[in-house]
């Protein structure tokens, strides 16, 4: 790609393949993998939000996990500031480890069930040594609660004592615990409901404007990422099927899944029964992607190339790519 | 009389000596064949109201501190054990948000749907009546896909067995605990598609709780809304939505982003949600209303019936 974008980029996502053996069934059965990700490439510059949106199990995750170095990729590369994330010294790593945060999509399984909600947002704080008395780890963790906008009173409680949605709070309260420059928040708003939600979306911007945070924030809510981000990011299958800025992927989604997606919006422009405008069929295992366009088998408009050929993720309009034989 | 009647009802829970009350004075009705949405703040006990409908919250550290649930003529917190057992297959079954924790991960989906059926309906445990009940929500090719463990499926698959599993007991009422909170958006359209037609061919009652207003408007027959522990406002679903009366109800709605909509900041509510224990005196809302007057700092309003159908707590807005 050209070297203008490396150097406006802090993250740089080049070819990015990501699978998961799996164990093969059966006593002929070959081993075989998860094709997660399967070659994609994307930028975020500093300050920016990048929305991904996209299908359960299309992959979405598994970008997040391999941007904090939960995941390790078969191929491709990953840049942040400049330098390979696969590649760095020990203290690097530490320092990559504090500037990039994530934010999980599972309350329930990504807080220690044994450290009270003060300890388990301290955590950082304390490995990062960001500061060195205990009365002042103290008040930043009070500070933290209020801006997630959690009452003092919680600090010395366990997660089990609470709802998705308070949990998802302290997911986020920790995560900027430690001041990050990137977080990736994988669907961070969808346990809570919109009063809190609202209330997050507009600190997550807030923090953005105070400190220039950039955001990969992934979501199923459309309405919610067009109004965070600055562009989006579709995803079928583990491939890219369109990109562009947020406010012309959203008014005029130029794939066949991205219009679904849109349709299926609920409360959306289209009012009716629930079942008007359902996309019919579930997502294709990628154990085992189809031929072809991976999405040809739900596709309204699939033609007979769409079942052999793969469509590639085309330039169709400025800063507007598409992956659609139908769409030029 | 309505298939399910729950009068005055409070919900107590005790950690360590201090009992907190969770939910309070809680009354809805749901008809036969009814589709009722309970939306409200995460927090605000709508799961542990689904729960004590037929008594599934462990006593203690729950109690239950008053009132009535009167399922199809039986008060639920009056029966036996074995009484309790008939309603809870026969009469209430449920779908919650996690179908993976519900399931066990050791058995195939049609083992787990035969369970049911010899626990509520031995007569019908037969692989066909699995295979329907498969068919019914919309699983292709259920006679392979019977076979399948859990983990071959898909999270919006898992969500249909799990309401197969639902059904088997032939149940009145079924309730949904976000069970699309977990999925995305069109496998979302698709499961409330499933549960919206279910409602309709079997007559069955559904009782759907969420946080999300959107999925309200196309599937409720009529909506309640809940703020700490109690309803605030409760009515038919376009009524409440298209001109709502309590000031949560109506803040709640000014908060959904939509789409095509360009605005700076979401309009979020002030403040954050109050927790059980920690319920402000008077008014529950008053701290973040926008239209507090004196009086509602003291005295706590009850749940009036203002019209038709509609119920409002708010002595402010009912005089307005
Ligand atoms: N550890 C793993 N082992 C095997 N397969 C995995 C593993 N993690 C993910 N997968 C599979 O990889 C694919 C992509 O998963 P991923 O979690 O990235 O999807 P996602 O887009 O985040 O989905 P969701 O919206 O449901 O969170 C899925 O098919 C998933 O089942
Ligand atoms: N097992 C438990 N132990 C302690 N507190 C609990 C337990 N279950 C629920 N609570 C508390 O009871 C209150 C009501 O919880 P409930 O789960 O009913 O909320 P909810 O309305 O379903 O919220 P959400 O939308 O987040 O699911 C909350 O304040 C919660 O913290
Ligand atoms: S009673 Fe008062 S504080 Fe409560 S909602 Fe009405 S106006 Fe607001
Ligand atoms: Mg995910
Ligand atoms: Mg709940």
């Amino acid at each position: 790609m050209s070297g203008q974008a490396s150097v406006m980029s802090l993250l740089e996502v080049r070819d990015l393949e990501l699978h998961y053996p799996v164990k093969s069934s059966g006593w002929l059965g070959a081993a075989r993998s998860v094709q997660a990700v399967r070659g994609v490439s994307f930028d975020l510059a500093a300050g920016e939000t990048l929305g991904v949106v996209g299908e359960s199990g299309c992959g979405k995750s598994s970008i997040a996990k391999s941007l904090v170095l939960l995941n390790k990729p078969q191929h491709g590369r990953i840049r942040f500031q400049g330098k390979d994330i696969l590649r760095l010294n020990r203290a690097e790593r530490k320092a990559y480890r504090r500037s990039v945060q994530m934010v999980f999509q599972d309350p329930y399984g990504s807080l220690n069930p044994k450290l009270t909600v003060g300890a388990s947002i301290a955590e950082g704080i304390e490995v990062h040594g960001l500061y060195a008395d205990r009365s002042e780890i103290r008040k930043a963790v009070v500070e933290l609660l209020d801006r997630v906008g959690l009452p003092e009173a919680m600090i010395d409680r366990y997660p089990s004592e609470f709802s998705g949605g308070q949990r998802q709070r302290i997911g986020i309260a920790r995560a900027l615990a430690v001041r990050p420059e990137l977080i990736v928040c994988d669907e961070p708003v969808s346990a809570l409901d919109v009063s809190v939600q609202a209330q997050i979306v507009n600190l997550l911007q807030t923090l953005q404007q105070d400190s220039g945070l950039s955001y990969l924030f992934i979501t199923h809510d459309l309405a919610v990422v067009e109004h965070l981000s600055r562009r989006i990011i579709v995803m079928y299958l583990g491939r890219i099927v369109e990109e562009g800025l947020a406010q012309d992927v959203v008014g005029q989604p130029k794939h066949p899944y991205t219009k679904a997606l849109v349709a299926a919006v609920p409360g959306g422009s289209h009012r009716g029964s629930p079942s008007e405008g359902v996309l019919q069929g579930d997502v294709p295992s990628p154990l085992d992607p189809p031929s072809g366009c991976a999405f040809h088998q739900r596709c309204p408009l699939a033609e007979d190339r769409c079942r052999t050929l793969d469509p590639l993720l085309k330039d169709v309009e400025d800063s507007r790519r598409v992956a659609c034989h139908l769409v030029e | 009389m309505a298939l399910l009647e729950v009068k005055n009802l409070s919900l107590d829970l005790k950690q360590g000596d201090v009992s907190y009350r969770l939910v309070d004075g809680l009354s809805l009705e749901i008809n036969e064949g009814e589709a009722f949405c309970l939306i409200g703040e995460s927090g605000c006990g709508k799961s542990v109201t689904a729960l004590s409908l037929t008594r599934l919250l462990p006593c203690p550290p729950f109690s239950y501190g008053g009132g009535e649930v009167t399922m199809d003529g039986q008060d639920v917190l009056q029966l036996s054990d074995e009484q309790l057992r008939k309603v809870r297959g026969a009469k209430v079954s449920y779908v919650f948000q996690d179908p993976v924790a519900y399931l066990n991960p050791i058995h195939r989906v049609g083992t787990q749907i035969l369970e049911m059926l010899q626990l509520h309906q031995p007569a019908k445990a037969t692989p066909d009546r699995i295979v329907e009940l498969l068919d019914r929500v919309g699983i292709p090719s259920p006679e392979t896909r019977m076979n399948d463990y859990p983990h071959q499926m898909s999270g919006g698959m898992l969500q249909r067995v799990m309401i197969a599993m639902a059904l088997a007991s032939e149940p009145q009422l079924l309730v949904a605990d976000e069970p699309t909170t977990a999925l995305d958006v069109t496998i979302q359209a698709q499961i409330l598609a499933l549960l919206s037609r279910l409602q309709q061919e079997l007559n069955m009652a559904v009782l759907l709780i969420s946080h999300n207003l959107g999925l309200v408007e196309s599937f409720a027959d009529r909506v309640a809304v809940m703020y700490a522990g109690q309803i605030v406002e409760s009515g038919k679903t376009c009524d409440v939505l298209e001109n709502p009366k309590h000031p949560y109800t109506e803040a709640l709605l000014r908060a959904i982003p939509r789409l095509g909509e360009k605005v700076d900041r979401l309009c979020s509510i002030p403040g954050q949600v109050p927790m059980a224990g920690h319920f402000p005196l008077g008014c529950r809302f008053h701290p973040r209303c926008s239209c507090v007057q004196a009086e509602c700092k003291s005295v706590e309003p009850s749940l009036e019936s203002i019209s038709g159908q509609r119920s409002l707590r708010c002595p402010v807005r009912q005089a307005s």
